[in-house]
């Protein structure tokens, strides 16, 4: 099962890209924020390359869009930030779309939505007896942000192992301990340090965010394919990065991530 | 103390989720059960999105939006009974399908009660972006409920969810994938 997730700053003529990205890395699930262009070129183009995604149902769902070429996908909760959807009855997947701090601090907000989207995770975990959730999206705060790693938000620790206590206790309350393998794409080891690219005059800027995460719980570990993971900065059809190696603006302001999960 | 002060007449006889369920019962009907309106317990976190001035943000229990804050409320209710619901649509033939309308939040006295309602239906609701409402009696929840089932956003949404219920419904059982095209 690969996964693409990709924030395309609404940009209508961004299909082409996206597509080429789709049948770059034969994706299965695509997930999609600020998602403006017309759906029907994007199916049209790859359908004449023999790639088959269907849109899936994310009615109530304002900010994500969800393609999948699986027979067996059902819709779960959609609230305006989040879309849940459940796959081969097995997998719980929540594409996510939170606002930004462009307009001042809303970490607090974030945290609060984040509880919310980690109890309705929770309650479809029990509708399908499953706990195998990966949850995928524009964050929009970084790994070690309160929303993602906070006990009581997503809690994407940035080192997780199967053998590891499934859960945390924190003043008596025990919390779920979920992975964010995005720790390990920050800093300048590898190209490039993050997903979107913001130089503001403020004394506290790494420049380079990492917005666009995937957080898997520990049931997904055993499946989760580590090599797979990945920040898309050019694809077949072209680069997606400008003449400072920053994502490009005439695309979009966000590189896509993807990662494969086996099934 | 006069006995003549008191009212003993019963005047917001149903709890808030009574005519919650009560009002919901016409999307059910005017659907003809492809659609269908839930009120439930609700044990998550309930959340405003509209920061509260004053206040610490930090909304893990729900919280009354206010400029400022009324000491007797808080000194007024003393036995921590709270009634959290959450109200929402569920689809024929779509299993997992979940679209949440609000919020309702009361705590041992049933009015007023405090909706927070899903952005869009509070933005045509009001005409603000102001998500949360304290509503005084039965007769204002019912005609609020009125007024949000039948908008513009709602029966759009209802219209959506119909034509993906009839186009699962078309398809052979063993290709489950809902789409909205």
């Amino acid at each position: 099962m690969k996964i693409l997730f990709w924030n395309t700053n609404s940009n209508s003529n961004i299909n082409p890209y996206i597509a080429s990205v789709v049948l770059d890395y034969n994706i299965d699930i695509l997930v999609m924020a600020e998602y403006n262009a017309n759906a029907n070129e994007l199916r049209t183009i790859l359908r004449e390359n023999q790639h088959y995604l269907n849109k899936c149902n994310t009615l109530g769902c304002d900010r994500v869009d969800v393609w999948c070429n699986y027979a067996n996908v059902k819709s779960g909760i959609q609230e305006k930030y989040y879309s849940i959807q459940v796959i081969d009855d097995e997998f719980v997947m929540c594409g996510v779309h939170l606002f930004t701090d462009l307009h001042g601090d809303r970490s607090d907000e974030r945290l609060a939505i984040i509880r919310k989207i980690m109890y309705d995770i929770q309650e479809t975990e029990k509708e399908i007896q499953s706990q195998r959730t990966i949850v995928i999206g524009d964050i929009n705060e970084m790994p070690y942000g309160r929303g993602c790693l906070n006990a009581d938000g997503f809690h994407g620790l940035p080192m997780l192992n199967i053998a590891d206590k499934p859960t945390r206790i924190v003043n008596e309350m025990e919390y779920r301990k979920f992975y964010n393998p995005m720790w390990n794409l920050m800093g300048d080891f590898s190209y490039p340090p993050g997903t979107y690219y913001l130089n503001q005059s403020k004394l506290h800027s790494p420049m380079w965010y990492m917005l666009d995460q995937v957080i898997v719980s520990k049931d997904i570990l055993p499946l989760f394919k580590r090599e797979s993971l990945r920040i898309i900065t050019s694809c077949r059809y072209g680069e997606l990065i400008d003449e400072n190696q920053h994502p490009d603006k005439k695309i979009s302001d966000h590189f896509p991530i993807m990662c494969e999960i086996e099934n | 103390m006069d006995k003549t002060m008191f009212n003993f007449e019963l005047l917001d006889k149903d709890a808030p989720e009574i005519v919650i369920e009560n009002s919901l019962k016409q999307i059910e009907e005017a659907t003809r059960g492809y659609v269908i309106g839930n009120i439930g317990e609700y044990g998550g976190p309930i959340t405003s999105h509209t920061k509260s001035t004053g206040f610490a943000a930090a909304l893990g229990a729900f919280e009354k939006q206010s400029e400022t804050v009324n000491i007797q409320d808080i000194l007024g209710e003393q036995n921590g009974k709270q009634h959290r619901y959450e109200v929402f649509l569920t689809v024929k033939a779509l299993e997992h399908y979940k679209y949440r309308m609000m919020f309702v939040d009361y705590g041992a006295v049933s009015y007023p009660v405090t909706i927070v309602m899903n952005e869009n239906l509070a933005i045509e609701f009001s005409g603000k972006i102001n998500e949360t409402f304290c509503i005084e009696s039965m007769k204002d929840l019912e005609d609020m409920m009125n007024v949000v089932i039948n908008s513009d956003t709602m029966v759009s949404l209802i219209q959506s969810l119909i034509n993906e219920s009839l186009r699962q419904e078309a398809k052979p059982t063993s290709h489950t994938v809902e789409t909205s095209d």
